[in-house]
């Protein structure tokens, strides 16, 4: 790991030796996200802090109706959640380790609280993977700081941003919901 | 002399805090070091964390692991925490400058990735 002005820097995906890989299947057991909504496709668990991770959205994802019609991109908001949900996976992974049992009549759910900061750099296209690096910080009353990065293949940066993610109970979330008017379905 | 140094970094937090949620100055000069802060300032717990995390962007230092909330809820006790956790050096540098300049200047900029 490099320190770069007090911020831990994330080891490049291409250096992750030491790294736990995670494919499709082990993703889908730690994160409840589904298709079409779920990014992430692989993941690499560096350290109990950092995380790379490999999205991609395939030619014919439904949100490319949309976005554009005759010419697809990757919606900047879709490159975000990407980000959260492979910090998600990093949570993920470190509580199933961690031997905390999980309440389940109400977990625990990840939440996307906030987005600090968003540049995107360069368009994300359909079919191209987008590496993705995080770093998250120590959690001050369940809430982190999650710092990240994506690239491309020629390793060019096409979005940087820094996210405020939590946890919450899910009865916490159905209150709100609930009282809110939200649809169950 | 801690004491007054305690005062003047509270004074610098209330401004801090002040600007970076637009809060009118009447307002925060009504702040009651010994109440919950955040609540007086009239925002809710992730603004108040967004708050914390930018104090420490500002001393450069890093969230510390264990770090309780609840010991932190009040101007006196954010003020006694930075001022016990953190160099004189740092210290100065938070009471020499003004909130837009700390702001400006504060480490944390996802592009250092």
């Amino acid at each position: 790991m490099t320190i770069v002005s007090g911020i831990v820097g994330v080891k490049r995906y291409a250096d992750l030796r030491d790294a736990i890989h995670l494919g499709e299947a082990e993703i889908l057991a730690l994160i409840p996200h589904r298709e079409p909504f779920r990014f992430v496709r692989e993941a690499a668990i560096c350290s109990e802090h950092d995380v790379s991770g490999i999205a991609l959205w395939p030619a014919g994802h439904p949100i490319f109706v949309g976005h554009f019609p005759e010419f697809p991109i990757v919606p900047g908001v879709c490159q975000i959640e990407a980000g959260a949900q492979l910090a998600g996976v990093l949570f993920a992974y470190h509580a199933s380790r961690s031997g905390l049992a999980q309440d389940m009549d109400d977990p625990l759910v990840g939440v996307l609280a906030g987005v600090r900061q968003s540049h995107f750099l360069a368009p994300v296209f359909p079919d191209a993977p987008l590496r993705l690096e995080l770093s998250v910080g120590n959690a001050i009353g369940g809430l982190s700081i999650v710092k990240g990065a994506g690239f491309g293949l020629t390793g060019k940066k096409h979005l940087s941003f820094e996210l405020t993610v939590g946890v919450a109970h899910r009865s916490i979330l159905e209150g709100v919901r609930d009282s809110n008017g939200g649809s169950r379905k | 002399m801690t004491e007054d140094l305690n005062v003047r970094v509270e004074d610098v937090i209330r401004k801090l805090v002040g600007h970076m949620f637009s809060i009118p100055a009447e307002q925060i000069s009504k702040v009651d070091s010994d109440a919950d802060f955040f609540s007086q300032m009239g925002i809710g717990s992730l603004e108040a964390f967004d708050a914390v995390v930018t104090l420490h962007e500002i001393l450069d230092v890093e969230i510390p692991r264990e770090i309780d909330p609840e010991s932190l809820s009040t101007l006196r006790q954010l003020s006694a925490y930075i001022v016990a956790a953190y160099p004189e050096g740092k210290i100065r540098m938070l009471l020499d400058k003004d909130v837009e300049a700390l702001l400006e200047e504060r480490v944390g900029t996802v592009d250092a990735l």
